[in-house]
This record gives C-alpha cells, sequence and structure tokens, in this order.
C-alpha cells in the first residue's frame, strides 16, 4: 500500500499504556531508578498492528486529522513509527500530533526542571525526527507539517523546527485548515509556515469529522470548549459544541468493533454535556451513559471541574446516578482527571473566577473538599492537579493551598502539583522555573508526594491492574512505588537539615539547562 | 469581519504588525508575510506577537516564499 499522506507521531503517543489511561502520564517522565526501554514498557508498550503497519488504536486527535483528510477524499492513514520506512519512501506529506514534543508542557516541565533529566516524551520525539527514513525522505521533498495541543512549543523550538525541517506549524483545531494544506502540499505549492486557527475557523459540530478507525484506550469525545473561561486555560478561548447522541454512538460503535470494550468520555468536564450554561442535564448524561455502557464494559471520564460535582449531586444526586448506571460487576470505580488549582481564594478570584460556579468563588475550598467527599463515597478517583507559580502568588496563598491538602488526605486521589506554563488568556506571563521555587513550593510537593504515594500504592495493592496478565506489569509499578518511597524518605531527611536552602544558592546553575529549553 | 495582509520587510519592526491590527480591529483573519534571511528566522522575528495572538487566525509566510531549510 501506498500513502500520499502518512500520519504518526512517536512511541510515547502510538500506544495505549497498556489500557491504563493514568500510565499515560508516566511518558512525561524522565526514566528514574531504571532503563529507559524498561520505562518505556511501563508507560508505552507497542501497540498491536495491523499487517500495513497501521496501529489498530491510535490517538484520538489524529484519527480526527486522519477522518478529514479520508472524508476530503485524500489517500492518508495513521502509521505506526515503527513502520514508517516503506510509507515514507512514496509519501509525499508527513503530518506529526503530539501533546508535548518538547517537555515543555505540565507536568513534563516539573520533572524535567526538578531532575535535571530530559522526560521520555521529549528524547522519544527527538529520535523519531532523527530517523534515517525520515532524513532520508525529508532530503527528497517530503512536506512536513505538525500540529495537535502542543503545537505552540515550536514557537520557542525553532533550533529544531530548522534541524526536522518542518514546513508548517498548525496551532488549534485543524480539521478544517488542514483540507487546503494537504491540496497545496500535495500540488507543490508554498505552505504556511505557521497557521493558528482562531475562534472563526474551528468546526461546527456537523463539521467535525467521526473517526475511521478505534482510538487509545476508546476515548470519544462528547463535547469541545469549556464556559468556566480559567484564565491559564486555551481550551475556554474556543466556542462550546455538543455532540449529539447519534455522533457518539457512530464512533463508539468504530470502537467496538475494533474490538475495544472500554471507552473514555472526553470533555473538559463531562457533567456539562448538553447543559444550559453550567445546569446539568440529567437526561442528556444519562442517556449519553446509558448508550456507552451498550458499547463498553469499562467507562471512564477524562475531566470533570469540582463544582459541578458538588452542584450535580446536591441538586439532583447526579453522580449516584450516573454511578449506578456505570458500576456493574465488570466495573467498580471510576477514573477521572479534576483541577483543583489552588487553595487560595484570592488567587482563585484573580485566575478563575467562575471556577466555583454556580457557587461563589469565595466558597472554593469547600467546594474541593465537599466534591472530594463526594467523588471517595462513589469510587470515583481523581487525578488532581494544582498549579505552582501562578502570577501574583503570594506565600499566604501557598500556605492556604497547603491547608487545604491536609483537609483532603482522607480521600483517595492522586494530586500532582504542577509548574505554571502561560498559556490561554496568560500566555504573556513569566514561565515558572526551579530557581522561583519558595519553601511555601516545597511544602505542597512535598505534601502532594506523600499524599500520591500513599493513595497509589493502596490502589495498585487493592483493585488497579487486577488480573495475571497485569502481574508483570503490577510488580513493576510496585517496585516503582517502593523506589519512590525510599526516596522520598531520603528527601524529606535532606529537607529537614536544611538541603534545600544550599541547593538553593546555587539554583541558577542547576536550572541553566531546562531553563535554556524553556526559554529558547 | 475581514481578511488583513501585512507585509514586514526586513526593516520593518513588530510594531507594524500591531499598529495595522489597531487600525482593523475587526479583522479576523491575518495574513502576514514576513521577510528574513531564513523561513524559520520570520517566525522569529514576530514570535512575541505570535505567542500573544488567542484570538485571530493568523497565517505567516516567508516572505519570497521558495527557500526552503535543508
Amino acid at each position: 500500500m501506498k500513502l500520499d499522506i502518512v500520519i504518526t507521531s512517536d512511541r510515547t503517543m502510538i500506544t495505549n499504556h497498556h489500557g491504563k489511561e493514568f500510565l499515560g502520564f508516566v511518558t512525561t517522565g524522565p526514566p528514574i531508578g531504571m532503563p529507559e526501554r524498561l520505562w518505556l514498557w511501563i508507560c508505552a508498550p507497542k501497540p498491536k498492528v495491523d499487517k500495513l503497519g497501521r496501529p489498530l488504536e491510535a490517538p484520538y486527535g489524529l484519527r480526527k486529522i486522519e477522518a478529514a483528510l479520508v472524508d476530503a477524499g485524500f489517500n492518508a492513514a495513521i502509521i505506526d513509527p515503527d513502520h514508517l520506512g516503506s510509507y515514507l519512501r512514496h509519501a509525499k506529506v508527513l503530518m506529526i500530533g503530539h501533546h508535548d514534543y518538547f517537555a515543555m508542557a505540565s507536568p513534563s516541565i516539573e520533572w524535567w526542571l526538578l531532575t535535571g533529566s530530559e522526560p521520555v516524551n521529549r528524547r522519544s520525539f527527538i529520535r523519531l525526527m532523527r530517523r534515517p527514513e525520515v532524513l532520508e525522505a525529508k532530503r527528497r521533498g517530503l512536506r512536513v507539517i505538525v500540529g495537535g495541543p502542543a503545537a505552540w512549543q515550536w514557537l520557542w523550538n525553532t533550533d529544531y523546527w530548522r534541524e526536522f525541517g518542518v514546513d508548517t506549524v498548525v496551532d488549534g483545531e485543524a480539521e478544517k485548515v488542514v483540507i487546503e494544506l494537504a491540496a497545496k502540499a500535495l500540488n507543490g505549492e508554498e505552505l504556511p509556515l505557521y497557521v493558528y486557527a482562531g475562534p472563526d475557523d474551528v468546526p461546527s459540530v456537523e463539521e467535525i469529522p467521526e473517526i475511521k478507525g478505534a482510538s487509545v484506550n476508546g476515548l470519544v469525545e462528547i463535547m469541545r470548549g469549556c464556559p468556566r473561561g480559567c484564565r491559564f486555560c486555551p481550551v475556554t478561548l474556543r466556542p462550546l459544541r455538543y455532540y449529539p447522541l447519534d455522533k457518539i454512538e457512530r464512533e463508539l460503535r468504530v470502537n467496538a468493533s475494533a474490538g475495544l470494550d472500554k471507552c473514555i468520555l472526553h470533555s473538559e468536564d463531562v457533567l456539562i454535556y448538553g447543559a444550559r450554561g453550567l445546569e446539568p442535564n440529567p437526561d442528556a448524561l444519562l442517556k449519553l451513559h446509558t448508550l456507552a455502557k451498550k458499547y463498553c464494559k469499562t467507562l471512564a471520564w477524562s475531566h470533570v471541574t469540582l463544582a459541578e460535582v458538588k452542584y450535580s449531586q446536591e441538586k439532583c444526586k447526579l453522580i449516584t446516578k450516573l454511578t449506578e448506571v456505570i458500576y456493574d460487576d465488570r466495573q467498580q470505580y471510576l477514573g477521572v482527571q479534576t483541577g483543583l488549582e489552588t487553595g487560595s481564594v484570592n488567587l482563585a478570584r484573580k485566575i478563575m473566577p467562575a471556577k466555583a460556579a454556580p457557587y461563589p468563588i469565595e466558597m472554593w475550598p469547600q467546594v474541593v473538599e465537599d466534591a472530594m467527599a463526594i467523588l471517595h463515597d462513589h469510587r470515583v478517583v481523581p487525578a488532581l492537579t494544582l498549579i505552582l507559580g501562578l502570577p501574583d502568588e503570594t506565600e499566604d496563598d501557598l500556605a492556604q493551598t497547603a491547608e487545604l491538602l491536609d483537609r483532603l488526605k482522607d480521600y483517595r486521589s492522586l494530586i500532582v502539583p504542577m509548574f505554571f506554563v502561560p498559556l490561554g488568556a496568560l500566555r504573556d506571563r513569566e514561565w515558572f522555573l526551579r530557581e522561583h521555587l519558595k519553601d511555601g513550593h516545597i511544602e505542597i510537593m512535598r505534601r502532594c508526594l506523600w499524599h500520591s504515594l500513599k493513595w497509589a500504592e493502596d490502589m495498585v495493592s487493592s483493585f488497579y491492574l487486577k488480573g495475571a496478565h497485569y502481574a508483570p506489569l503490577r510488580w513493576s509499578l510496585k517496585l516503582f512505588l517502593a523506589y519512590v518511597r525510599r526516596k522520598a524518605v531520603e528527601v524529606e531527611k535532606w529537607l529537614n537539615e536544611g538541603g534545600w536552602e544550599s541547593a538553593n544558592k546555587s539554583v541558577k546553575e542547576i536550572a541553566a539547562l531546562p531553563r535554556a529549553a524553556a526559554r529558547a | 469581519m475581514s481578511d488583513l495582509v501585512i507585509e514586514l520587510d526586513a526593516s520593518d519592526g513588530v510594531k507594524k504588525l500591531v499598529e495595522a491590527l489597531r487600525s482593523n480591529p475587526s479583522a479576523r483573519k491575518i495574513t502576514v508575510y514576513v521577510a528574513a534571511n531564513d523561513r524559520i528566522r520570520s517566525i522569529e522575528r514576530i514570535r512575541e506577537f505570535l505567542v500573544n495572538n488567542v484570538s485571530r487566525t493568523i497565517v505567516v509566510y516567508a516572505k519570497g516564499g521558495g527557500q526552503r531549510e535543508a
């Protein structure tokens, strides 16, 4: 088979993370305490491919680009990175997407800054672009177009842009603009260097193509955009669009026909699917979950907001009703990602004034605690992110976040502190780097580490990765967690002996490498 | 809503781009041709502007086209 347009990414993207989406987070770290190959096997194993080298499951964003191109009549397909060679001998265009090309997003940049070691997602992507078959195809005139949620990182990595011979960088929802770019590339016309698809150029729901092949872990989008308007988030800049149920069902069917018996409902806040503003729509949500369970044994939510968890449960017992649909003898818990961001009311008011809505922002810490209790009671396990180094952050803000973390210690969850990355309406603000760390940040990271370690050990021992086929992975993770616990004790001792203060004196030298990368 | 085309010569600063947008606040799509001694330098010349743009569609071409990087 020959293709005009090959779509791909590196191994940290073209994988199903052993069917466990949380393991995808491990691709954001450097290999710690083990060889890189073992690290990659844990978080990014090679996926099943067909005899043509097409992965059975591929990232949803790449599936959308593939669908847009196929619908427009182009000869395009997603190819596994280990099968590129034969295709690149004939292809005219290579399209690549990524969540985090250069490890500049959180949490990659944080692990990099703290350890001084490059995360595996960055290493893996750079290796892909330096492969002989890619270089050879480029010499023959292959046009290279890159995009995805990390497209912005190319603006800070122009040396790599030159080295890899990237023709065009596409930032934003690309389903519409990619058609014109593909036509130009195949006709040998001049390509723009950079395209940013603004809010007026995003596709309508009807224009969003439907995936033709299965997505990683059965992820299907149920809506785009978010009405909360948090200033650090780029998603909120895009218009809100709900997928109708029949469109969602067609994508569920694509995944089911490929043999997937699980799905992840993707939205910035699953609980506002079909909502009017932030008023939940129980009928739409119950229909959506009943539909998803028709095709999947297990189901997960990509994201919810904590305010909506509390409000929808208090108003109409929605979390109870939804988990009654989801849970059966094949599924007893549910994973989700959510944003805590800060425990400070002052900071919340400045950067995310609608985050607690419909409750007043002054109630934010209480909203977080109440929502966590509801999730815990319903066996919903959240991975929470909080942001360190937000613009105008004070020691008092950090103390309030630390205090809130103490109130959450009995709720099953992972809490990951992330360094502020200037995105969304805060794109022009300063990066948060290791040299900006204060005692308050260290204390928050310390509390998050012990909290997450405790609950990660609990989950791996009690219900995560159950079954004989997961045994090698389960034991690898147990060994890794034991290693982290040992190192955490050492770090605790080091901190108590004043290690941070002395290390801080020379921190500018230590931080030189990541800083250069972050600022290019 | 309108489209706007702007050319930045080697001697022009990003200021020219900002002023053109100020004069055309309803422009939702901006095509910019940037002169530079290599294609990627065109991006570097207007990077700050690109980083801060969130509300408009922007398309950037290297002025003079053809000189593709190896």
